[in-house]
């Protein structure tokens, strides 16, 4: 065999001085590897994720506006918006000339429109001709829906009214997507978001229907805002009341409609037959999405007690579950 | 001391530069250490926008035998499986995977003549024809009628609900004008499945008298809002004018029976029931006034039965006293 080593010649016999230098120097390995250990020991371990990217979504609402709720009553969406709108001080006060705004709607399933399982097309096309009236420079829609977005805002009526009505519609994909981390969020860390949506976005409505929930008891306007998280979002059903409060912290709109003119009361969120709805005639409209839920609670039979979300959310300092200190505005169109 | 030789330095350098090495990428993939990569739960597809199907597109795919003559197929067949089934039906997905959901499969057709007439077939199917009747018969709608399939079937304006054997069918339509073609799909499904034989249950022990037969369900967990309560039958009775809802469930043993049977009275009672006698005869039995409305509570062998939030303690009793001796008739 090769040889790669020099032959072994006798070695001298180790005196003590090359034995206490050996000692010395192995001592001192010894000890520089402990002390890089100590310094590099993390006593937590590495415990909840890293946050790659801490980001607050801009605030969209407006301040002068304040803390309003406006409850519309009457069968046609198009004149209870419109009244709870005027009773708030009109469209005017929240959107101004240049604006864009972005509208979330429920676009959840691809459903037909008359199963009240996403939001109502009719009533998105209004909201949309509102913006563009009060001087939006640029209507956007969208939603990151359970089933296939293509599919769900077709059978949904949703990409017609969209459409038809001036605005664009943004139908999720992969770029679009960043992962962030909301501050004081229990879930949403470092966690695919929906941000592409918001780019140059300067305000933001949201569109919801009421709907009982197998899993919270009730989807309305702090849940409609589910469909900006992408993943595997279903595991945050295991805790879906202290999700829905991150989704309350991590979006500040400039106000959210809430369609109670027919409820979905049982067999949501998908429903699935007409049968499943109670005409309520309702539209609430508010710049607070706390007290928005609280007030739709009412037409699901229940009381905000009822919905642990409301009262997590509150907490979070995202709105008020008091409905009625915000003195609604009532108005009823007959 | 003995120097090293050249080729032996050079060895240890490399094996200290790979050790450097080693450490630097340890230290680096610490401080990247992200848990949900080793979390198979929260793995994700994508980014967030990772869907498996595409936008409908009529007539692209084969028609299968059973669909009726007007209609075509919008796609195909789409199937979802517990990890999966979310992704269809969102937050209720839990209702149907703590109820032994095996498979969904969905289907869309639209009408040859009008293209905005299309409807969906929902076919769930459960691990055994009790599950599929539980998912079938707990969702039932108000204001619905039952539709002649010659298995439990009902209709409302613009859906249609059947359960045969172990699988639980929803067709849901776009338009109220399907209502036939939704039938005849039905009809088609049904003869296009096996023969399941009957299921005997305990659901065959309620009285006929002023039973409403149409309204027997199977509920599997946390009836009456009592978790220890599981696998109980209802039925509504029409008592008079009022209406009575009577329970009925075959537990293992006279023992669980009976001790089911205690607990839920405690249950009441620790929720502002209060004790209100027994039925005469049946000393098997417990009433319970529960704020304005009444409760019968009994077991008999291996049955735990009553009545349940009835408005008068005659109407609880009439029908609690006929389940009684119905069951004493079976033997029970």
């Amino acid at each position: 065999m090769r040889k790669i080593f020099k032959e072994h010649r006798p070695q001298s016999e180790m005196n003590r001085r090359d034995f206490l230098i050996r000692s010395a120097k192995a001592g001192i390995a010894l000890g520089a590897a402990t002390a890089i250990g100590c310094l590099l020991y993390d006593p937590t371990g590495p415990g909840v994720p890293v946050e790659k990217s801490s980001v607050a979504l801009p605030d969209f609402s407006v301040p002068e506006a304040g803390r309003k709720i406006a409850i519309a009553t009457g069968e046609d969406r198009i004149k209870t918006v419109n009244a709870a709108l005027k009773a708030l001080g009109g469209i005017e006060c929240f959107v101004k000339k240049g604006d864009r705004v972005l509208i979330k709607v429920n676009a959840a399933f691809a459903t037909p429109p008359s199963l009240c399982a996403t939001t109502n097309p009719e009533l998105l096309a209004e909201v949309t001709r509102l913006c563009f009236k009060a001087g939006a420079a640029a209507v956007a829609v969208t939603d990151n829906s359970i089933n296939n977005p293509e599919s769900c805002f077709a059978l949904s009526g949703i990409m017609d009214a969209a459409q038809s009505s001036g605005a664009n519609l943004i139908v999720p994909r992969e770029s679009l997507f960043t992962n962030i981390t909301v501050p004081g969020s229990n879930f949403i860390r470092n966690w695919p978001v929906l941000l592409g949506a918001f780019h140059g976005v300067t305000k933001l409505i949201g569109i919801a229907p009421v709907k009982d929930h197998h899993r919270s008891g009730a989807s309305m306007s702090m849940k409609n805002w589910y469909g900006f998280i992408g993943g595997r979002r279903n595991i945050f059903h295991q805790d879906i009341h202290t999700f829905i409060k991150d989704l309350a912290l991590m979006i500040r709109p400039t106000f959210v409609i809430l369609d109670g003119t027919f409820t979905m009361i049982s067999n949501g969120p998908t429903g699935g037959s007409v049968s499943d709805l109670k005409q309520t005639n309702t539209m609430i409209v508010s710049t607070d999405q706390v007290a928005a839920d609280a007030a739709g609670a009412t037409l699901l039979g229940k009381t905000p007690a009822d919905l642990p979300f409301i009262a997590k959310a509150e907490q979070a300092g995202a709105g008020t579950s008091d409905f009625e200190a915000l003195s609604p505005l009532r108005v009823s169109t007959g | 001391m003995r120097r090293t030789g050249t080729a032996e330095t050079c060895i240890g350098i490399l094996i200290l530069a790979l050790l450097a090495g080693i450490t630097g990428w340890v230290y680096f993939a610490q401080s990247q250490f992200d848990p949900e990569f080793y979390s198979v739960t929260l793995r994700q597809e994508g980014n967030g926008s990772y869907r498996k199907n595409t936008l409908p597109s009529p007539g692209s795919a084969p028609a299968p035998a059973w669909i009726p003559e007007n209609l075509l197929p919008m796609g195909p067949e789409e199937t979802f499986d517990s990890e999966t089934l979310s992704e269809k039906i969102d937050g209720k997905a839990e209702f149907y995977l703590s109820s032994g959901f095996v498979k969904l499969r969905t289907r869309r057709f639209v009408s040859k003549a009008d293209p905005k007439s299309w409807l969906e077939l929902f076919v769930y199917e459960m691990a055994d024809p009790t599950k599929a009747f539980s998912v079938y018969s707990s969702q039932k709608r108000k204001d619905s009628r039952p539709v002649a399939l010659g298995v439990s079937a009902y209709a409302t304006e613009d859906a249609l609900f059947f359960t045969n054997g172990p699988n639980y069918f929803e067709i849901i339509s776009a338009s109220k004008d399907l209502g036939e073609t939704m039938t005849l799909l039905a009809k088609n499904l049904v003869e296009s499945e096996p023969k399941y034989a009957e299921q005997q249950t305990e659901a065959s022990l309620f009285p006929l008298e002023s039973l409403d037969a149409s309204s027997v369900s199977l509920h599997m967990s946390d009836v009456f809002g009592f978790s220890e309560l599981d696998r109980v039958y209802t039925a509504s009775y029409g008592v008079g004018v009022a209406r009575v809802t009577a329970f009925l469930s075959k537990r293992e043993s006279a023992q669980e029976a009976s001790g089911l049977a205690a607990a839920y009275g405690r249950f009441l009672l620790e929720n502002g029931g209060e004790k209100a006698g027994e039925i005469p005869g049946a000393p098997d039995s417990r009433i319970y006034k529960v704020f304005d409305t009444y409760e019968v509570v009994l077991c008999r062998g291996k049955f735990l039965a009553g009545t349940h939030e009835a408005d008068t303690m005659e109407s609880a009793t009439d029908v609690a006293s006929r389940i009684y001796r119905k069951l004493d008739e079976a033997g029970q």
